[in-house]
């Protein structure tokens, strides 16, 4: 339970590039390595493995998916960074590998790989249990400057970026929470289900048996703009809470990888992005369009390094 | 009826039953493999159910799981080796029953408490799955604190001998725990820049070093007399124990089973604690209490009750919140959104196929445990017969070849042996082991709960006695720890007529 | 008797040396009341007090039991008593860490026969055909069973860059 990685177990499928029609300048290798730190059955996971399938015939690459866990991402990145650079081993990023990178400072770290291309955000949403008074974050912010460290909120693991949402909320809005940590996203709706936790920040996909249920509502999202299929929920900027977070999914590579590489996949992840029935697979995952390509991936990594890095040295976490 | 209809009609189409049969087998065998635990073999066998049958899918899963839950006990008994955590209490009875020639018996105890575990278990998960949600549900950090401090106050009573070695052992073990990412700020503690210590130190290395490699150290201290192996009047075959038999034993499996399906339910717990607690329960309420540690039935059957009936109503919050307790869950659940089924409360009245497919699938899946046990089992007793040298051998092989799928790393099997040679050390010394192993499993537990309690009430203590859950454990710890205690006092008071 | 008090003294050290370990941790103002240090810090206090008063103990019973009956209570037949038998156990740890350094570079199949050679031949087998062949079989069996059926990825050493 809680903080272990769970093992890591070369759990293949193969996207067979049957009949497709090679739109664009042939892919340099044929069968593509997409590395994930992420177990079998979880988030990044299953996300690659929807890509492995979509983008396979797209790209006329077999993609196999493969669980290199342990170390918060530090083996994965190690594993990708020693990879021969042409084009053969990918890593499907999420925010934790810089946030390893930069906490236990990993002899390869985020600064040793290439940012190729982003896809998605995941949202991050405010929720509370259906019953509770909360309609907006501004009940919330009231409540809290009215009774200073009484309304408890609850996040996921202590260097997640829903902490570090939680505590800019509070620099931001002036007010004082009890943020409370869990070993999880599943912990954190636990909290906020018995009561333990007013409110909770967490990710769409994780609450969605709650929300069908109309045990959970979600209350405001950390976006730019309102999420699909919550077009009735208004963003916190919209409240008048300046925070947006860019939890981003995309997919790095070794340094240094040749040119035609990354054009195929800015190419290809386009493509992908423009199909109408993966569109409608991840709105329902409940992740938001990012498409960034390479040179853009590679902005939007270094300000986020900067802004953890300020977090991080803020807060005396090193 | 409806349900009914749902569950026979899984229990009658053919590639569900392989799945179960299959998922049982190779369950079993995993968990029989030390370093492998269930949440691997459970993830080893996802992709294959990727192609299945959403209904076969999550029965394949479940049936690994509860296969392997099993499994872990095989080694703890025959070589002294839990398979899983939660076997970790079997070892104590269970291996010495084995060293008096008895471990075919403890094999058919652990397999026959096991499995009317699993399915009075299974009964529960059917009728009473709402109120074993709450249970779920009243878990807030307090009672969490509470839960594992009445764990650790086991050790109290597992020190037999001297309480101080005791308490040392239970400290050492917390001080593990505390190797990791610091559960409130994030900060790392005592990594020394080790990405491999950022997660922690996994129990199963310091079970595998303090059982496995330190009784390997004692095998080849001794050399080899001749004899073939140390054990005399071997029974190879597996036994059964009749019905009397276990109605003899019906306190420890009703105390075993009731823990078991009592702490399922709550996230983060497991079966180790249940186990461990069950232990110790069942060495109170035992008219036999003095046998425990020297071979006693009941030491086998409760722990082992406890953990098959844990494997049940662990699924209680997976499927009714759609909030995996634990890694195995946490598989499963991605089994199932694999197959795009959202767990939760809209399961039942979404999905009744599933669900009650899934509960005919268990039932199976109990019955399988039961046969395929005794399959397995033989040839189990079998291997361990063989000469001391090879079996030394092996045993260290597959020491050190399982642990590598925890983290594919070299570092873990350094562990492993620092913790053989501390653990040869305890015993030479007469530590008692098991205070480690508590102070391990309980240690994140304890303090995150402790310290994410005190944020709830800005420090005040008070906390532990407003919530009527913590305050009632914490009522049960006092009374172990007082118990001991006046039994350590009335030890020393007559300590010519001890020592059984 | 006398390896508790050495062991015991050990311990404090340990104790000490956790302390210093702890606070080495930095303190974040999220990390509550209790703060990242608390908890070591406390086990740090437990263990010093503890092992301080094994050793007292241990003290005394070594000077009454100089009085009384010197003898330790008698261990069970099979095991190791003596320092030349504890030495043969830590042998096997050796052959453990000789394991470990060797198979990043011979790969798992030929380490693990090694490994099966070395310790039948280490708890008393005498080298054979028998021994040879048992290595052998065992080696590829468990290469079989964790590497190809379980697919965990087990070093492969240098063989790949035969092919």
């Amino acid at each position: 339970m809680k903080r272990k990685s769970i093992g890591a177990i070369v759990g293949a499928i193969t996207a067979l590039g049957i009949g497709a029609v090679p739109a664009m300048a042939e892919y340099p290798v044929s069968t593509v390595r997409l590395i994930t730190h992420s177990s079998p059955g979880g988030g990044t996971d299953v996300f690659l493995r929807k890509i492995a399938t979509t983008l396979g015939p797209i790209m006329d690459v077999n993609f196999v998916v493969e669980n290199v866990t342990g170390g918060g991402g530090a083996k994965a990145m190690a594993e990708v960074a020693a990879a021969p650079k042409d084009g053969s081993v990918f890593y499907g990023s999420t925010p934790s590998y810089i946030i390893t990178s930069l906490l236990s400072k990993p002899e390869v770290g985020y600064d040793q790989l290439d940012p190729i291309v982003n896809m998605f955000y995941d949202p991050q949403t405010v929720f509370v249990k259906s019953d509770s008074p909360y309609q907006n974050l501004q009940d919330i912010i009231e409540d809290a400057q009215a009774s200073p460290g009484a309304v408890v909120a609850a996040v996921s693991t202590p260097s997640s970026l829903d902490r570090q949402v939680m505590e800019e909320f509070q620099a931001i809005t002036d007010t004082q929470l009890v943020t409370l940590t869990h070993d999880g996203g599943g912990d954190v709706l636990m909290s906020v289900l018995n009561g333990t936790a007013a409110v909770g920040i967490g990710e769409i996909a994780e609450m969605r048996g709650q929300l069908d249920a109309d045990a959970m509502r979600v209350i405001a999202t950390y976006t730019e703009e309102r999420v699909p299929g919550f077009d009735d929920v208004p963003t916190a900027q919209e409240q008048g809470v300046d925070l947006v977070v860019a939890k981003f999914r995309g997919i790095v590579g070794p340094k240094d990888l040749p040119p035609e590489v990354i054009t195929a996949w800015e190419e290809g992840v386009q493509e992908m992005m423009a199909d109408p029935e993966f569109k409608e697979w991840y709105e329902q995952e409940g992740v938001q369009y990012g498409y960034l390509g390479h040179d853009d991936a590679n902005a939007a990594r270094e300000e986020f390094v900067a802004s953890q890095t300020e977090f991080f040295e803020k807060f005396d976490i090193n | 009826m409806d349900g009914l209809s749902y569950a026979l009609t899984a229990l009658t189409t053919p590639t569900i039953v392989l799945s179960a049969a299959g998922g049982v087998l190779w369950g079993i065998l995993g968990g029989a493999l030390p370093g492998l635990s269930p949440s691997i073999a459970m993830a080893l066998v996802l992709p294959f159910t990727f192609d299945m049958s959403p209904l076969a899918a999550i029965i394949m899963l479940t049936s690994v799981y509860i296969g392997a839950e099993y499994g872990g006990s095989i080694p703890a008994i025959l070589i002294r080796t839990p398979g899983t955590n939660a076997a970790a209490a079997t070892v104590i009875d269970g291996y010495t029953l084995h060293q008096q020639g008895r471990g075919g018996e403890a094999l058919g105890l652990s397999l026959v408490a096991g499995t009317i575990a699993g399915l009075v278990g299974l009964i529960c998960l059917v009728f009473l799955t709402k109120p074993l949600a709450m249970v779920a549900l009243y878990f807030t950090p307090p009672a969490y604190f509470a839960l594992a401090f009445l764990g650790l106050s086991i050790i109290a009573a597992l020190s037999e001998g001297s309480l101080i070695k005791g308490l040392i052992m239970g400290v050492i073990g917390l001080m593990l725990a505390m190797v990791g990412t610091d559960p409130l700020s994030g900060a790392p503690r005592f990594t020394f820049g080790e990405p491999d210590l950022l997660g922690g130190i996994d129990y199963i290395f310091v079970m595998l070093g303090v059982f496995a490699v330190a009784e390997l150290m004692n095998k080849v201290a001794t050399p080899d007399d001749g004899a073939g192996g140390v054990i005399k009047n071997t029974v190879t075959r597996m036994r059964l124990p009749g019905l009397r038999k276990m109605w003899e034993l019906r306190r420890a499996q009703t105390i075993g089973t009731g823990l078991g399906i009592i702490e399922g339910p709550i996230p983060g717990a497991g079966g180790t604690v249940a186990a461990f607690l069950s232990y110790n329960e069942a060495k109170r309420w035992s008219k036999t209490p003095e046998k425990f540690g020297h071979g006693s039935e009941e030491g086998v059957v409760a722990p082992e009750a406890a953990n098959n009936a844990v494997t049940s109503s662990a699924l209680i919050p997976t499927l009714s919140f759609g909030i995996p307790g634990s890694n195995s869950m946490a598989i499963l659940l991605g089994g199932l959104l694999i197959h795009g089924i959202q767990p939760g409360p809209m399961l039942l009245s979404n999905r009744p196929d599933l669900v009650y497919g899934l509960f005919g699938g268990l039932f199976m899946a109990n019955i399988f445990m039961l046969i395929l046990g005794m399959l397995v089992l033989t040839p189990c007793i079998w291997l361990v017969n063989r000469p001391k040298p090879y079996l030394t051998a092996c045993i260290m092989m597959v020491v050190l070849s399982g642990i590598y799928s925890i983290n594919q790393s070299l570092f873990d099997f350094w562990i492993v042996l620092v913790a053989g040679v501390v653990g040869y050390v305890m015993r030479r010394l007469e530590f008692p082991v098991l205070p480690l192993i508590l102070g391990i499993v309980l240690g994140y537990m304890i303090e995150s709960s402790y310290r994410r309690s005190l944020l709830l009430t800005n420090g005040d203590h008070i906390v532990f006695l407003q919530n009527p859950l913590s305050l009632g454990l914490l009522c049960c710890a006092a009374l172990i720890i007082g118990l001991a205690a006046y039994a350590e006092v009335r030890k020393a008071r007559k300590p010519q007529d001890m020592h059984g | 008797m006398r390896a508790t008090f050495i062991v015991s003294c050990l311990l404090f050290l340990l104790a000490v040396a956790y302390w210093l370990g702890a606070d080495q941790i930095s303190v974040s103002r999220l990390a509550g009341g209790v703060g990242a240090d608390g908890m070591p810090k406390l086990l740090a206090v437990a263990l010093g007090v503890l092992s301080l008063a094994l050793a007292t103990q241990t003290f005394f019973q070594m000077r009454a039991g100089k009085l009384a009956a010197p003898a330790d209570p008698v261990k069970e037949g099979d095991e190791p008593t003596n320092w030349h038998q504890h030495a043969r156990a830590m042998g096997l740890i050796v052959l453990g860490g000789f394991y470990i350094l060797l198979l990043p570079h011979l790969g798992y199949m030929l380490s693990s026969m090694l490994m099966l050679g070395g310790v039948s031949f280490y708890a008393g087998l005498k080298p054979s055909l028998r021994m040879l062949v048992f290595a052998v079989i065992g080696g590829v069996v468990y290469y079989l069973i964790f590497t190809r059926i379980l697919g965990i990825p087990l070093p492969s050493g240098f063989w790949p860059r035969l092919f």
